[in-house]
Parts: structure tokens; C-alpha cells; sequence
């Protein structure tokens, strides 16, 4: 790789030669510019300015030397067995989609993510840079009318930074080696496209996990070195007219890699999901933080439609030196739309978390509702939580409201549960999972609460 | 190193916040003994009980504590637990969203794995729960409550007894557990912490009423006063401070008075408890 490739990691011209590579057509080579426009145009959002030591410009883009990441690291089906699905179901790689069914794919892809009329969404910023970068994805259809019984689940294979690349040194050179170069932030941009049929339904269960390829890597410190590994996510999700989509995000990344302490980088994701909704339609969705070295997700869903539903549970988990951000907003554009959000956040360790939420009732929204309730807890004094709901309402007919907590562990309890002979890991197990039962029993897929549980043990050191 | 003893406190002094509350205090349980401790409001006995049991807010200043030898002050709280010490609290704390049944599981296997066994089966449990809950006579919807949420005043004290009666500790302290309750759930109670009573067994029981003894009947009775055990004796101390209150005794303490008397015995400072026959 000569020097200029690695100092231009993304200009315009590698987002060309990318776009060769993958032979993409015309309108998919102008949204890319026209959204590397945006990019630039926008300014960027609050957290990246003050939060996220981030060097944006230095990102190793492995698709700007004109390949593709490897397969092992992109988002795939586990289960059902594509023979199982309803026929007209499509699940398929988000670029073959493009080749395959390229008129549905263009009346959706980045339609309205960007932009809904003349308003420019929250993070458009870190949409557009999805909408000009990214490499792989899926694309989820289900025609109008039918119902999948059997839950999508999705996932990415191993292979975030690990040298998985058939190309990687071949000619002398680092590009998807292990460990990004001293500076360079190894990137990895996915975009996933839902859309859902009038009538249709899905249940939908997308997990991003790694064993860590260093053993103990979760507990190591930086080592001083700078760079990291990014995971750039984006969903679009569309629900028509009496659609119903139950969907989780589990993000449980390591929060470094390396093939040892020394090379040992950290891992951040940036998560950004939009989602329509048409008349009548429904919407569950869980968003899960758990890994990650640094995160940050941000979903927005916006109810177009009368009479549209959306539930929204999220979870913030942050042990070690995590820094964990969640930002749900749930917007009222339709009358008697109801938009419901329920978060809980636990911080251990010296970690961070961060929840914004946001209740928007736009002003054509008569009878409707919009509630959130939002609860934090602090088990250590050098943890963090801050909890910022917020309420905007332009609209007089409407039934709203919010209540956040943010609580330390009680101290009392501890130690009445350690004099009964539990460990105090036991006890802080027991109460975390107090904490959260009654956002496990609302929580819409049952597998995914078993999952959930079983990875909030596991961060508490059981 | 064989003990005679199953409890043995010497010299302790404890402080909360940096101010002292028990001055040097002295005491010997023997195996499968109950003694009784008493004693006007703030003397010093929760802060006692605490202490023994580990609770971080309470600094231990000076003096030592054994469980059978093995000396309790170096032990965290949950370890003391595991070797048999049990403390039944005066005020339990309420843990939202943990299920009694979970709970008791969990502490169950706790004390399980110290005595190196495994953890005990569901079919097991439920059978020896459904025991000890019948012996309550308590209603197995509790093991659903959460734990102490909504329990009334009565029923914390007996979640405490199921507790006890399942861990089967070689010493509990059992701190004002008869206040509360009414006749039923005394006697109840009191069947609770009989079922344990054996060689194996043996029972600090801090309370302020007789009643509680006619059912439990003690071996000795102690009397704390400002941090330190001013008196020990038999039953007959008991029934004597019911009657008469703390008053006689404040006095008989104050250098004018100071008599022995009433066949109980005045336990000054840096001496045992009672020197007697087992
Ligand atoms: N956490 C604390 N902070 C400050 N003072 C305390 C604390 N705990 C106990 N004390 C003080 O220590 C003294 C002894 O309290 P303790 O609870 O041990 O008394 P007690 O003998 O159990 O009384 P009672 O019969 O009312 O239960 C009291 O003056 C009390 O106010
Ligand atoms: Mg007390």
C-alpha cells in the first residue's frame, strides 16, 4: 500500500473505487456522493465533539482499496434454514441485494433515512457517513400479508480486525490485519434494510458478539497506542400499513482486540437505526449496550401512520471503562399514534453510560400518547449514569409523560444478602437482576431476555 | 484448636462514625446454649449483633470474636455466613425484583458449598422448603414475593426463622426477632428456633421481653448497659427486669450502691461472662 492510499483512507475517489469493486449501478454511486456531501455539510453531533476520541479522519477503511470485507465478518443467518422462510421472503446480503432486486432496493435504501420532508433527522451526520461507506449489510424483505413464524436471527461472524482477509499481506501490507496501524482506526461500515410488507410480520433477532481474540482482552488497559477498531452499524426499517416487527439489537462486542496486550485496541460502535412506521403498523424493539470499548446508538422511530404503535425497551450494561451512550426517539407525526419507551442502565467499574431520550408529539398528532420511564443504577462510586429523558409537544390532545431514577446500590441490601453467605459478586448479581426484572417482564422475545440475563451475569464476573 | 466455646467475644469495642458504642465486651456461648441478651434502647446490641456479623459500617476497634476457634473478625461478612454464624436482623432490608425462592437457593448453596457439597437439586430444595414452610406455618406463595417487600412487621421475622431453619447455623444472633409479633407468631417462631436447638446449635437471642423465654428457655441471661455487659444471671434476671425495668440495676451500678445481690452476678469490666458449669 503506498503512503498516499493510507493518508486518503476516504476521499471521493476511493468511495469510487469501492463502488468498481462492487460494481454498483449509477444511483447507488450518486447516493454515495450525494451523501459524502452531507457528510461534510453537517455538522457533528454532540458527542462526537465532546465525547469521542475519535480520530475521524484517520479511519482505515478497508473498502477504500477496493475490497470487500471478508465474509467472515459479515452479518449472516443463522437460523431459520432459508428453506423454512415463506416464499417471497428475501434474506440476503445487502449488496447481492442491490444486483438481485434492484428496484426494491433503491425505492428504499436511504430514502428516508436522511431526511424526513425538509427535516433533517437526528445524527444525519453519522447516517450520511453509513450512506456513503458502507460495505456490507442485509436486506430483509417480507411481502405484504405474509407472516414469518420463525424468528430471523442474524449475526456477524468473527472477524472484526481479526485477520480473516485472504488479501491482507499479500502485498506487504496491513489492510485488515489484525491491528491497525499506530493512529489508524480499522473500520468496518454495515447497513441493514428492513421492510415489511402491509400486513406482514417478523420477528427479528440480530446478536453482535466476538469471543475476544485475546483472552482476558476485556480487562486490559491502553496501552498507550492510539487507534482502535470501529464498527459503523445502520438499520432502515420501513413497517407498512398494519405491519408488526419485533426486533432486537444485542451489541455485546469485546471491548478490545489485539493478538496481544501491545496491539491491543479499542473497539467502538456507532449504531444508528430509523424506522417508519405506516398506519396500524406495530413496533417492538429492543436495544441492548453491551460492549464495546466505546458505544454509541441511536434509533429513531418515527410514526407516520395513524393509529401506529412503538415500544421501545433499552438497555445500557457498562462495566470496566466502558463508555456507553443509548439515544431513543420516539416521534408522533399521526393522530392517535402511542410511542411507549422503558430504559434501564447499570454502570460498574469506572464505566459510563449515557441514556437521552426523547418523546416528540409533532402538532398533527391529536390523541396520542407518549411515556417513558427510565431507570439507572450505580454500583460503584467511580461509575457513572446520567439519565436525560425529554418531552416535546406541539400538540394540546395528548397523553404524556416521563420518569427517570438514577439510584445507588443499597448498601444495606448488600450486606443483608452477604450475611446470608453470598459472595458479594452473588449479592451484585442478585440485586442487578432485581433491578431489571421488571424490564424483563415486559420485554416483548423471550429468547432474547434469556440472552440478555445470561450476558448481564457475565459481566458481573459469573 | 478445640474451643470450649461456640461464641467467644473478648474485649470488643465497636464504633460507628467514630463514636464508640460497645466498651469492651465480653461473652461465652457454649455449644448448645441459648443466652439471652438484654438491655434499655441504645445500649449497644444491634451494634454488637452487627459487628459479629460483619456489616462494613461497624468498626471494630480493639478485642476479638471466635466461631468455634476460628476467629470471626478476619472473615468478610458472606464467609462468616458460610461457617454458621446467622444473624437474624431487627430490621431486614427489602430487595425489589429478588424472589424469596431464588434467594433462598442461592444461600442455600452457599452454605452447601462451604460444607463441600454440591449445589442442592430443585426437587430437593422444594421438599425441604415445603417443610419449613409448613413448620412456619407460612404459605408457599411467599417463595414468589419478592424479598421483604410488603411483608408486614410479622412476617419479616419469620421469612428471617425460614431463613435460619434452612441455613442450619452453629450460631445465630437473633436481634429482637420476638418484638412485633403477636401470640401466635411467638410461639410460631419460637417452634422455629426449637426445631434447631441440639449440641450443634447454640443462640444469642437479644430481645426485650420475657415471654419470648418461656418458650425458648435460656441458660443465661445477660444484661448490656452503655456498651458493655453489666450483668449476668439466670432466668430470674429476666422475670426481674420485666417487673422492675433497668432503674435498680442503674443504681446498684453507681459506685453508692454497688452490691451484688438477687443471686445474680455483676460482670465488671475485663472480667468474663459468667464462670459456671455447663
Ligand atoms: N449507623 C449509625 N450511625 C450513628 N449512630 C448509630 C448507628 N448505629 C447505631 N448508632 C448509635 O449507637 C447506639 C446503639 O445503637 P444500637 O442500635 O446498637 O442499640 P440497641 O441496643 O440495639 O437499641 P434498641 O434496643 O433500641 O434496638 C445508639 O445511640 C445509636 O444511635
Ligand atoms: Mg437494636
Amino acid at each position: 500500500m503506498n503512503q498516499s492510499a493510507a493518508t486518503q483512507a476516504w476521499d471521493l475517489d476511493a468511495v469510487e473505487r469501492a463502488s468498481d469493486a462492487r460494481q454498483e449501478p449509477l444511483w447507488l454511486r450518486q447516493q454515495r456522493q450525494q451523501a459524502f456531501q452531507l457528510y461534510h455539510e453537517t455538522p457533528p453531533a454532540y458527542w462526537d465533539r465532546n465525547q469521542l476520541p475519535f480520530p475521524w479522519e484517520r479511519l482505515q477503511w478497508q473498502a477504500a482499496q477496493g475490497q470487500r470485507s471478508p465474509a467472515s465478518m459479515q452479518l449472516r443467518l443463522i437460523s431459520p434454514e432459508p428453506t423454512l422462510l415463506p416464499p417471497g421472503v428475501i434474506v440476503t446480503d445487502l449488496v447481492q441485494a442491490v444486483r438481485q432486486h434492484p428496484d426494491l432496493v433503491r425505492r428504499y435504501l436511504f430514502a428516508s433515512a436522511l431526511s424526513l420532508g425538509d427535516e433533517r433527522v437526528t445524527d444525519s451526520h453519522t447516517v450520511a457517513l453509513q450512506a456513503c461507506l458502507w460495505q456490507n449489510g442485509l436486506f430483509v424483505y417480507v411481502p405484504a400479508r405474509v407472516k414469518v413464524e420463525l424468528p430471523l436471527t442474524v449475526a456477524r461472524g468473527p472477524g472484526l480486525g481479526v485477520p480473516a482477509d485472504p488479501h491482507a499481506g499479500k502485498a506487504g501490507e496491513s489492510v485488515g490485519g489484525p491491528t491497525p496501524k499506530d493512529g489508524w482506526v480499522q473500520a468496518q461500515l454495515e447497513h441493514t434494510l428492513i421492510v415489511l410488507g402491509e400486513g406482514a410480520s417478523l420477528d427479528f433477532v440480530q446478536q453482535d458478539q466476538e469471543e475476544a481474540s485475546q483472552p482476558g482482552a476485556a480487562a486490559l488497559t491502553p496501552s498507550g497506542a492510539t487507534g482502535g477498531h470501529f464498527l459503523g452499524q445502520s438499520w432502515e426499517v420501513y413497517l407498512g400499513a398494519g405491519a408488526h416487527l419485533r426486533a432486537a439489537f444485542v451489541q455485546d462486542l469485546p471491548t478490545w482486540l489485539g493478538a496481544n496486550p501491545e496491539q491491543a485496541r479499542p473497539v467502538y460502535a456507532l449504531r444508528t437505526g430509523r424506522i417508519l412506521l405506516e398506519r396500524d403498523s406495530q413496533l417492538e424493539l429492543i436495544e441492548a449496550e453491551m460492549g464495546a470499548a466505546w458505544a454509541r446508538s441511536q434509533w429513531t422511530a418515527e410514526l407516520v401512520g395513524e393509529g401506529a404503535t412503538a415500544a421501545a425497551y433499552g438497555l445500557f450494561f457498562g462495566v470496566g471503562s466502558q463508555r456507553l451512550d443509548l439515544d431513543l426517539t420516539l416521534s408522533n407525526r399521526a393522530a392517535h399514534t402511542k410511542a411507549e419507551m422503558a430504559v434501564r442502565g447499570v454502570v460498574a467499574g469506572r464505566a459510563q453510560g449515557i441514556f437521552h431520550g426523547l418523546g416528540y408529539v409533532h402538532q398533527a398528532a391529536p390523541a396520542s400518547s407518549n411515556n417513558q420511564q427510565t431507570a439507572a443504577l450505580v454500583l460503584n462510586k467511580n461509575a457513572r449514569a446520567d439519565v436525560v429523558p425529554g418531552l416535546k409537544i406541539d400538540e394540546d390532545e395528548v397523553q404524556a409523560g416521563h420518569g427517570a431514577a438514577v439510584g445507588q446500590v443499597d448498601e444495606e441490601a448488600l450486606f443483608y444478602l452477604m450475611s446470608r453467605g453470598l459472595s458479594r459478586t452473588q449479592a451484585t448479581q442478585l440485586m442487578v437482576e432485581g433491578f431489571l426484572t421488571a424490564w424483563w417482564d415486559r420485554l416483548p422475545l423471550p429468547q432474547v431476555r434469556a440472552v440478555l440475563q445470561e450476558l448481564s451475569l457475565q459481566k458481573l464476573g459469573g | 484448636m478445640p474451643t470450649r466455646y461456640s461464641l467467644e467475644i473478648r474485649d470488643l469495642h465497636v464504633s460507628v462514625d467514630g463514636k464508640p458504642i460497645v466498651k469492651g465486651l465480653h461473652l461465652q456461648i457454649e455449644p448448645g446454649q441459648v443466652h439471652a441478651l438484654m438491655g434499655p434502647n441504645g445500649s449497644g446490641k444491634t451494634t454488637l449483633a452487627f459487628a459479629l456479623a460483619g456489616h462494613p459500617h461497624y468498626t471494630v476497634d480493639a478485642g476479638q470474636a471466635f466461631l468455634y476457634g476460628e476467629d470471626l473478625l478476619a472473615m468478610e461478612a458472606d464467609e462468616r455466613a458460610r461457617r454458621g454464624l446467622f444473624l437474624s436482623f431487627q430490621y431486614p432490608a427489602e430487595v425489589s425484583g429478588v424472589s424469596v425462592g431464588n434467594f433462598l437457593r442461592t444461600a442455600v448453596n452457599a452454605r452447601r458449598k462451604q460444607q463441600g457439597l454440591g449445589d442442592i437439586s430443585l426437587t430437593e430444595f422444594r421438599r425441604l422448603v415445603k417443610e419449613k414452610l409448613a413448620l412456619l406455618e407460612m404459605d408457599d406463595s411467599f417463595l414468589r414475593r419478592y424479598l421483604n417487600e410488603g411483608f408486614s412487621g410479622g412476617e419479616k421475622k419469620r421469612h428471617e426463622i425460614l431463613q435460619m431453619t434452612l441455613l442450619q447455623p452453629v450460631v445465630a444472633i437473633l436481634d429482637e426477632t420476638d418484638s412485633g409479633l403477636d401470640i401466635d407468631a411467638l410461639r410460631i417462631v419460637a417452634q422455629g428456633v426449637n426445631s434447631l436447638r441440639g449440641p450443634g446449635f447454640s443462640a444469642l437471642l437479644i430481645t426485650h421481653y420475657q415471654r419470648i423465654l418461656k418458650y425458648l428457655q435460656p441458660d443465661v441471661v445477660h444484661v448490656m448497659m452503655d456498651g458493655r455487659i453489666v450483668r449476668t444471671g439466670g432466668p430470674e434476671l429476666a422475670a426481674r427486669l420485666e417487673d422492675r425495668g433497668y432503674e435498680w440495676l442503674r443504681e446498684e451500678l453507681t459506685p453508692a450502691g454497688n452490691a451484688p445481690g438477687d443471686g445474680t452476678e455483676l460482670t465488671g469490666q475485663g472480667q468474663g461472662a459468667k464462670e459456671g458449669e455447663a
